[in-house]
């Protein structure tokens, strides 16, 4: 299906469609409802809805928090989760071992950030290093600290490779690295 | 504006003899058909209401519907969008008296059935860890105005005053997001990938 359906959903859900085109929108709606099932717009768009609530309800929807919140969500959430201090070894081995039995980890990357209007986060491999890019994170300035907090699956299946994770100050079009963590240094936290 | 979505086409044989069979009292029928329903009225719901609201709208229009497919009330596939529709309608328009009808309804069918009619709420969600990748790559700003739309049910004006944007920007940046993650919620885990 192409993004339209979608476009004119969102539009139609969040008001931006005015009441006459809605009212005509609406029979289009649930035919496409009845005829195409879980293939509709609606049935993706209420999947994505109930899927970022839960996420948002685990604490892993904002991706990187300052320190004083990533304590603030260890203090509340019911979840097991996972600190992982991202300085010196040991091995990925006891990383994923310790993963199995935690919901959430939560990276700490420490780097210095004086001066560092933008950072991103670069996620890859010791082949790959940029794979996927985190743009424009939270970092907490304060504690020179980027905390990354991520599904315990999320890491458990992205740490089955070696496991790179570069953070990057974006300066206009200038990217300078300010660290890159293997997940062979990662320390247990 | 937008444009709407794609012309109705014949509705399957399947919808028709899901129908026959909901009429007979077919549990596992009636569910399926109100799984196919339930998006369309949720979205009806939450264009009207938020919140607690918007849930409780759509599990008025889900009992009434019920109601209806059990009685045999609706026949024709062909009409069941609009027929649900109706409902939506009717429920809406009609919410101050509802409250005394919801009681009537609940204790009716409620009890028996409050899984079917809160079905869908805790099943198909997205696999976590890829939703959670593909949020990763939005920017902070339009992960920010999917949170408040998806996640607090905001209104655009109220993201907007949020976020210091106008209407029309959280407008483009809503949509450019949805099809930056349906593209993305499409594709295994990147990690994955031979």
């Amino acid at each position: 299906m192409s993004t339209e359906p979608l476009d004119a959903l969102d539009d139609y859900v969040s008001g931006a469609m005015d009441d006459d085109e809605a009212e005509r929108f609406e029979a289009a709606l649930f035919d496409s409802a009845v005829q195409e099932g879980a293939a509709s717009a609606a049935a993706w768009l209420d999947r994505f809805r109930r899927s970022a609530v839960d996420l948002a309800a685990r604490g892993t929807f904002d991706i990187t928090y300052t320190l004083a919140e990533a304590q603030a969500l260890i203090a509340s959430s019911p979840l097991d989760i996972l600190v992982i201090d991202a300085g010196a070894p040991p091995t990925t081995r006891e990383t994923l071992e310790r993963l199995e039995h935690h919901d959430l980890a939560l990276f700490s990357f420490p780097v210095d950030l004086s001066g560092v209007a933008h950072v991103d986060l670069e996620l890859g491999t010791v082949d790959h290093p940029c794979v996927v890019v985190l743009p424009d994170v939270k970092v907490d300035r304060d504690e020179n600290r980027v905390l990354l907090c991520c599904e315990g699956e999320l890491a458990r299946r992205s740490l089955q490779q070696p496991f790179v994770t570069t953070v990057v100050a974006v300066e206009g079009q200038n990217r300078r690295v300010l660290g890159r963590f293997h997940h062979s240094d990662v320390r247990l936290g | 504006m937008v444009a709407a979505p794609p012309p109705a086409t014949p509705v399957s044989d399947d919808v028709q003899t899901l129908l026959a069979r909901a009429a007979r009292g077919d549990a596992a029928s009636e569910a399926a058909l109100l799984a196919r329903l339930r998006p369309a009225i949720r979205a009806f719901a939450l264009r009207r209401l938020r919140g607690p609201e918007a849930d409780e709208l759509c599990q008025d229009v889900t009992l009434v519907l019920l109601e209806a497919l059990r009685a045999g009330r609706v026949s024709d596939a062909s009409a069941l969008g609009a027929y649900a529709l109706g409902i939506c309608r009717t429920v809406a328009r009609d919410r101050a008296r509802q409250v005394e009808r919801r009681a009537a309804l609940w204790e009716r069918y409620g009890q028996r059935d409050e899984a079917s009619v809160d079905a869908g709420d805790d099943d198909a969600r997205f696999d976590r860890a890829v939703l959670e990748d593909c949020l990763g790559q939005l920017t902070q700003r339009a992960r920010a105005v999917i949170r408040h739309a998806f996640v607090a049910g905001s209104s655009n004006g109220d993201i907007a005053r949020a976020l210091n944007l106008s209407e029309g920007n959280v407008r483009v940046i809503r949509h450019r997001a949805l099809a930056q993650l349906r593209t993305c919620l499409e594709r295994p885990l990147v990690w994955e990938t031979p």
